[in-house]
């Protein structure tokens, strides 16, 4: 780097840093811990993030950055992983390499595809079963309770089950599962599973108890198919009291991951949805839940624009797009939606999600993405605090 | 059209595209994973109608363009005016830059397809 670049880098540093100090946002720190990181302040930039990542745990933004800036500092680890991995890729080595992407630095995708390509050699594996269906019950939490991420988080288990039916986790994650998901008899079964071998175990005897106390007042079904109460789930969108209350005693914690998700104050995002009629262009808005509820709507098609719709072909529309959207990405199996736009003579619909809510927004086809995407950016954070 | 995708492909980010027809009817594929063809036409064509139905209820079916970004990949929809060109994207990559790859294979497909 010449003299002009360690300046010019310098001050934008100096002004980095004066900005988060005056207005902390999660998009200032995540800007200076970047800034840090080009500088090859690799520590400071992992200390600033994670000190963002404190204060705004359920920032996307901040999570963002905290996996990039993890995965450039643990560059040499996962190097000498892969390496290994590459010269003996035996079962202990992919699992290996799969926990450093999974706990370490938050890549569940790639941790789950070295798990994939680990079972399809060593189908029988019990490690690589139970890493699998744990990182598959962890992206159904973080990514809008997914049926198909839970039911691929049961077949793991099971498999463990099957090859071990000693193995403790397997059997306390589905007793987790099952109460989660409403399944309340399958939970009792696995529970008194594992006092069989642990009849010590405290814990579990009193989740069973409570379990049989509270069961009445929920009226499960009779036939608990799991396929059916993990699409009631993911319809729902968020876990019952009961579960949260019941199912304490195992927090997933992966790094950039919030470590428990959070319902969105709607109250708060009708007001910042009302805000995105100042960008240039702007027709309408309206936030979803991702069951396809309406939440809230403006409407303000401009003067002038050729595009006379009612207020309910709009909510329609958007709607549309919105479920769309959603059914694509869940039926790829890429996660859930995070963002998304669609462009053609109707104008530019940007939609994204957060949490279990989607917001589109319906602007003019000349309305520019450098005005929309800030304003989005700024939604976001609002509501991250 | 096969050498189009191939070129596509070889873009930075790019997994795989595909080229399905008005009709939803896969008519080209260039994937990573060639067993997951049809699904992923069968995906794509469903996203496709679906937008088009929506559209239809307020006076069109056309749109150019739409994007996806999941947690964990990406996919860019192009109406070519003949055919629809569907590109499965890595999740890390810089859209702006790989749309003008997807944007260029789009046109010569339309063109492509003129000519035929």
């Amino acid at each position: 780097m010449g003299i002009f670049d360690t300046l010019k880098h310098s001050g934008e540093l100096k002004k980095l840093e004066a900005e988060v100090k005056k207005t902390p946002s999660p998009l200032g720190y995540a800007n200076l811990a970047e800034k840090y990181l080009s500088l090859g302040k690799v520590e400071t930039a992992l200390e600033t993030i994670r000190q963002a990542f404190k204060l705004y745990p359920t920032s996307g933004r901040i999570a963002e950055a905290y996996r990039h800036i993890m995965g450039v500092g643990q560059q040499d680890k996962i190097l000498a992983l892969e390496k290994k991995l590459s010269e003996n890729p035996i079962s202990m080595n992919f699992t290996q390499l799969a926990l450093m992407y999974h706990k370490e630095l938050g890549e569940m995708d790639k941790a789950l595809e070295l798990c994939r390509q680990g079972l399809a050699r060593y189908p029988e594996d019990e490690n690589l079963h139970l890493l699998n269906g744990q990182i598959r019950y962890e992206r159904f939490h973080y990514e809008g309770f997914l049926a198909q991420d839970v039911l691929k988080a049961i077949e793991h288990f099971d498999a463990v089950i099957r090859l071990n039916h000693l193995n403790y986790k397997a059997l306390l994650l589905l007793v987790k599962i099952y109460v989660e998901m409403a399944a309340f008899n399958r939970a009792t079964t696995t529970a008194e599973l594992i006092l069989r071998f642990a009849p010590g175990d405290e814990y579990i005897y009193q989740l069973k108890e409570t379990i049989k106390r509270e069961m009445p007042r929920w009226t499960p079904s009779a036939e608990e198919d799991i396929e059916t109460l993990a699409k009631d789930l993911e319809k729902r969108g968020f876990l019952t009291e009961l579960a949260q209350k019941l199912t304490t005693f195992y927090q997933p914690e992966i790094i950039g991951y919030h470590t428990k998700p959070l319902k969105p104050d709607y109250e708060k995002m009708a007001n910042l949805v009302k805000n995105f009629d100042t960008i240039e262009g702007f027709q309408s808005a309206a936030a979803f839940e991702t069951n396809g509820r309406l939440l809230t709507s403006v409407i303000k098609p401009p003067p002038g624009v050729n595009l006379e719709l009612t207020k309910e072909q709009i909510t329609t529309l958007l709607s549309d797009i919105a479920r769309t959207a959603l059914e694509a990405v869940k039926r790829m199996d890429i996660g859930a939606i995070k963002q998304g736009i669609l462009t053609g003579p109707v104008g530019q619909i940007n939609f994204f999600r957060i949490s279990n809510i989607i917001v589109c927004i319906l602007t003019n086809q000349t309305a520019k993405q450098d005005k929309i995407k800030p304003e989005i950016d700024w939604f976001l954070d609002m509501m991250s605090f | 059209m096969k050498e189009i995708l191939a070129q596509l492909n070889q873009e930075v980010g790019v997994k795989g595209s595909i080229v399905v027809g008005p009709d939803g009817i896969l008519i080209e594929s260039l994937l990573e994973t060639p067993q997951e063809k049809d699904l992923i036409a069968a995906i794509a064509s469903t996203a496709i109608n679906s937008i088009k139905e929506a559209l239809v209820k307020v006076g069109t079916s056309r749109f150019d363009q739409f994007i996806l970004e999941a947690s964990f990949g990406k996919m860019v929809f192009v109406d070519t005016g003949n055919v629809y060109l569907v590109a499965l994207l890595d999740k890390g990559i810089n859209l702006d830059n790989t749309l003008i790859a997807v944007n260029g294979a789009a046109h010569r497909l339309a063109s492509t397809a003129r000519i035929k």
